[in-house]
C-alpha cells in the first residue's frame, strides 16, 4: 500500500480523537436542513491553525464525511435532504419510513456511506494522480450533457407521468434563470425586485419545495408523521448487513460513480447521488420498486454521495482544482498550512498526505458505530416527539436553515412560497423531484451550453462541439438509455406476461 | 373497485397556466442579451412544449381519480402556511429570537390534536424555549450567523 509507513502517524490517539468529533460533529451539522459541510468545514477552519497539517486535515476530512452522511436522516425521516447531496436520499428513505422502515433506512445509509466514503478514499490513495486527469478531459460541453443525463432521471420518477414530470423539470429550469445570468451577467426575470437579484437559493428551495408540503400534511391530520409497530428492532444491523451483502454490486458501482463524478470539479454530490440512483435503478430487477421504499434507492445514493469525499480530493490534492465546494475550502486551509498542491504533493510532502488519507479512511470506519448510535436516537426521537413539538421544531429549522445560508430573509419567504407552490403542484400530480432537480441542474446545463456554444461558434463546429466529442457521445448514449430503459423493461415485461399467458 | 377514469381538468388548467407562464418568459426575455436569453428561451420553449403535449395526452388518455382522505383539515394547513410566513416577515420586526418563540407556540397550537393540560402545555413551552435558545446558541456563538435583532431580541 503507498504510504503504509505513515498510516502509524494517524492512528495516534489525538488524531483518532479528532477524527471522532470531526465525524460526531459533521453528522450533526449534515442533518440539519439548511447547513452544509462547507459551511462546518469553513467555521471550524480557524480551530486547526495551530494542529499538525496532517491532524488539521483529519479533523476536516471527518467533518466533510460525517456531514455528508448526516443529510441521509432528515433525507429519510422528514422528508428534507439535509444536505443536496442526499436528495435522491428521500425518494425511498421516506417512504421506507412512513411504512416503518426508518431505523433499517437509517442503518442501510449508515453502511452504504461507509462503503461509499472507503471506496472514494482507497480510490484517493491507490490512483489520485491517473484519475485525476478524468478532470482535465471535462469541458463545458460534458458538463452540459452531464446535467442532461441527471435530468433524465425525470423519466424514471415520474412513470406514467412523463409529460408532467419534463414540465416540472422545466419549471426548475426555469426557476434556476430567475436573477444574474451565470454567462453575460444580465438581469433576468427580477422584475426590478431587490429580493430576486440574487435568485433562488438552492437549497432555500429544496428545504421548501421537500418539507413545506410534509409540514402542511402534518397538520392536516391527527395520524403519527412515521408508522411505528411499537416493538423495539434495535437497529436491524443483520438485517441491513443482509441487504448490503445482497446490493453489493450496487454499492460497488455507485461508489464508483460517486468517485468520479466527485473528480469532476462542481458537480458534486447531488449530482452524484442522482447518476448512481438512475443506474442502480436501471440496472435492478426491482426497477417498479423504486421510488416507493426500495432500499437499494437508498444505498445508491448514500454510497455515492460519501463516495464523492474521496473523489473530490485527488483533483484538489493533485491539481490544485477543488472538486466540491468544500473541497474548496480545504484547499485554504491546505494552503494556510503551507503545501502547495500539485502532482509532487504526494512525494514532496508524502508523510501529511498519506497521514491525512489514512486518517480519513479512518474517520469513514468511524462513522459505523457514530452513525448507528446517532441514527438510533434520531428515529426515535422523530417516532415520538409529539406532533405539537415535531411540527414547530422542523418548521423553526426551515426557517433558520433558509435564513442562514445567505443571512437573508427573503430567502425564507422564497422558501415557503416553494414550498406552498410545490404541496398544490404535488396534489395535482406535478412533484417536486423534477422541480428540484432543474433547480439545481439548470446553471450547469446552461453554463455548459452556453460556453460550448461559444467555443463551437468560434470554431465555426457547434454541432461537432456538442455531438463529436467522445465522452460527451458516452453520457448521451447513457442518457438515452436512460430515458428509454423504463420503457423498454416495461414492454419486455407486458411481452413475457404475454407470452406465458399463452402458454 | 377500480377507480374511474376521467378528464384531469384540474392538470389540464394547471398545463394552460404553464403554457401562459412559458409565453411570459418568452416576451421577458426579449429585451436580454443573446447570451442570457439562449437558454431561458429554450427551457420557454420546452415548457410550452410540454405542457401542450400533456393537455393532449389528458383529453385524449383521462386519468385516474385519485383516492383522498376527506378527514383533512384545510384550516389548521392554511394557519401553518399563514403562521409561516408571519413568523418570517417578523423574523426583523420583532427579533430572531422572540419571533421565533411566538412562531413556535402558534404552530404548536396548529399542530396539536390533544387535550391541551397544564403539564403538557409546560412541556412544550420547554421545548420551545429548549429549540429556540439552542439553535439561537449555535448559529449566533457557535457558527457566528448574524441573527435579525429586530426591535426586541
Amino acid at each position: 500500500m503507498p504510504g503504509l509507513e505513515f498510516a502509524v502517524h494517524a492512528f495516534t490517539p489525538f488524531n483518532l480523537m479528532l477524527a471522532l468529533i470531526g465525524v460526531a460533529s459533521g453528522t450533526a451539522v449534515g442533518a440539519l436542513p439548511g447547513l452544509s459541510a462547507t459551511m462546518a468545514i469553513a467555521v471550524l477552519v480557524p480551530l486547526t491553525f495551530t494542529m499538525e497539517p496532517a491532524s488539521a486535515l483529519i479533523m476536516l476530512g471527518a467533518i466533510y464525511t460525517g456531514a455528508i452522511y448526516g443529510g441521509a436522516y432528515a433525507a429519510i425521516l422528514v422528508n428534507t435532504p439535509g444536505t443536496p447531496s442526499a436528495i435522491a436520499t428521500t425518494f425511498d428513505g421516506f417512504p421506507m419510513a412512513k411504512r416503518g422502515d426508518g431505523d433499517l433506512a437509517v442503518t442501510l445509509a449508515c453502511l452504504a456511506s461507509v462503503v461509499g466514503g472507503l471506496v472514494g478514499a482507497l480510490c484517493l490513495l491507490f490512483f489520485a494522480p491517473p484519475l485525476a486527469e478524468v478532470a482535465l478531459k471535462f469541458g463545458p460541453v460534458e458538463y452540459f450533457w452531464l446535467a442532461v443525463f441527471g435530468l433524465t432521471l425525470i423519466s424514471a420518477l415520474s412513470e406514467g407521468d412523463l409529460f408532467k414530470g419534463l414540465v416540472g423539470a422545466c419549471l426548475g429550469l426555469l426557476l434556476s434563470t430567475v436573477g444574474v445570468a451565470v454567462v453575460g451577467g444580465d438581469i433576468r426575470y427580477t422584475y426590478g425586485s431587490q429580493v430576486l437579484l440574487g435568485g433562488i437559493e438552492v437549497v432555500s428551495g429544496l428545504i421548501g419545495l421537500y418539507c413545506i408540503p410534509v409540514l402542511i400534511d402534518m397538520v392536516a391530520t391527527p395520524d403519527p408523521h412515521l408508522q411505528f409497530s411499537g416493538a423495539t428492532r434495535g437497529l436491524r444491523l443483520l438485517e441491513a448487513l443482509r441487504l448490503s451483502w445482497r446490493g453489493k454490486f450496487n454499492l460497488i458501482r455507485s461508489s464508483i460513480i460517486g468517485t468520479l463524478v466527485g473528480i469532476l470539479p462542481g458537480a458534486g454530490g447531488s449530482i452524484a447521488g442522482l447518476v448512481a440512483y438512475s443506474e442502480a435503478r436501471r440496472a435492478s430487477p426491482r426497477t417498479e420498486y423504486f421510488g416507493s421504499g426500495e432500499p437499494e434507492g437508498v444505498q445508491a445514493t448514500e454510497s455515492a454521495n460519501n463516495a464523492t469525499v474521496g473523489g473530490g480530493l485527488i483533483p484538489t490534492l493533485v491539481l490544485g482544482i477543488p472538486g466540491t465546494p468544500p473541497d474548496a475550502v480545504m484547499l485554504g486551509a491546505l494552503l494556510i498550512q503551507g503545501l502547495r498542491t500539485g502532482p509532487t504533493l504526494f512525494t514532496a510532502k508524502g508523510a501529511i498526505v498519506y497521514t491525512f488519507i489514512y486518517g480519513l479512511l479512518i474517520a469513514t470506519l468511524l462513522m459505523l458505530p457514530v452513525g448507528l448510535l446517532i441514527g438510533r436516537y434520531a428515529y426515535k426521537s422523530i417516532i415520538s416527539v409529539p406532533k405539537a413539538v415535531l411540527v414547530p421544531s422542523v418548521a423553526f429549522l426551515t426557517v433558520i436553515g433558509s435564513y442562514a445560508i445567505r443571512n437573508n430573509v427573503s430567502d425564507v419567504v422564497i422558501m415557503l412560497a416553494l414550498g406552498v407552490m410545490g404541496w398544490v403542484l404535488s396534489r395535482f400530480g406535478f412533484k417536486p423531484s423534477p422541480i428540484v432537480l432543474g433547480l439545481i441542474l439548470g446553471p450547469i446545463a446552461e453554463q455548459g451550453f452556453v460556453q460550448g456554444y461559444l467555443i463551437g461558434k468560434a470554431g465555426n463546429n457547434v454541432l461537432g462541439m456538442f455531438f463529436g466529442r467522445p465522452i460527451a457521445l458516452a453520457i448521451i448514449a447513457l442518457s438515452i438509455i436512460s430515458v428509454f430503459s423504463p420503457l423498454l423493461a416495461r414492454r419486455l415485461k407486458a411481452r413475457r406476461a404475454h407470452t406465458t399467458d399463452a402458454e | 373497485m377500480p377507480n374511474k377514469r376521467h378528464h384531469d381538468i384540474a392538470g389540464i388548467g394547471f398545463a394552460i397556466g404553464f403554457v401562459a407562464l412559458g409565453v411570459a418568459a418568452l416576451y421577458g426575455s426579449r429585451e436580454m442579451s443573446p447570451l442570457g436569453s439562449v437558454f431561458p428561451r429554450t427551457v420557454a420553449g420546452a415548457l410550452i412544449v410540454f405542457a401542450f403535449a400533456y393537455i393532449v395526452e389528458a383529453l385524449l388518455r383521462g386519468v385516474e381519480q385519485p383516492a383522498r382522505s376527506q378527514s383533512e383539515s384545510t384550516l389548521r394547513r392554511a394557519l401553518l402556511v399563514g403562521c409561516m410566513l408571519g413568523w418570517a416577515l417578523l423574523l426583523t420586526v420583532l427579533g430572531f429570537v422572540v419571533s421565533s418563540v411566538i412562531g413556535f407556540a402558534l404552530l404548536s397550537a396548529v399542530a396539536s390534536y390533544q387535550r391541551w393540560t397544564w403539564k403538557r402545555t409546560l412541556l412544550y413551552l420547554f421545548a420551545n424555549a429548549v429549540v429556540v435558545l439552542g439553535f439561537f446558541a449555535l448559529f449566533h456563538y457557535a457558527l457566528l450567523v448574524p441573527l435579525p435583532k429586530g426591535l426586541l431580541f
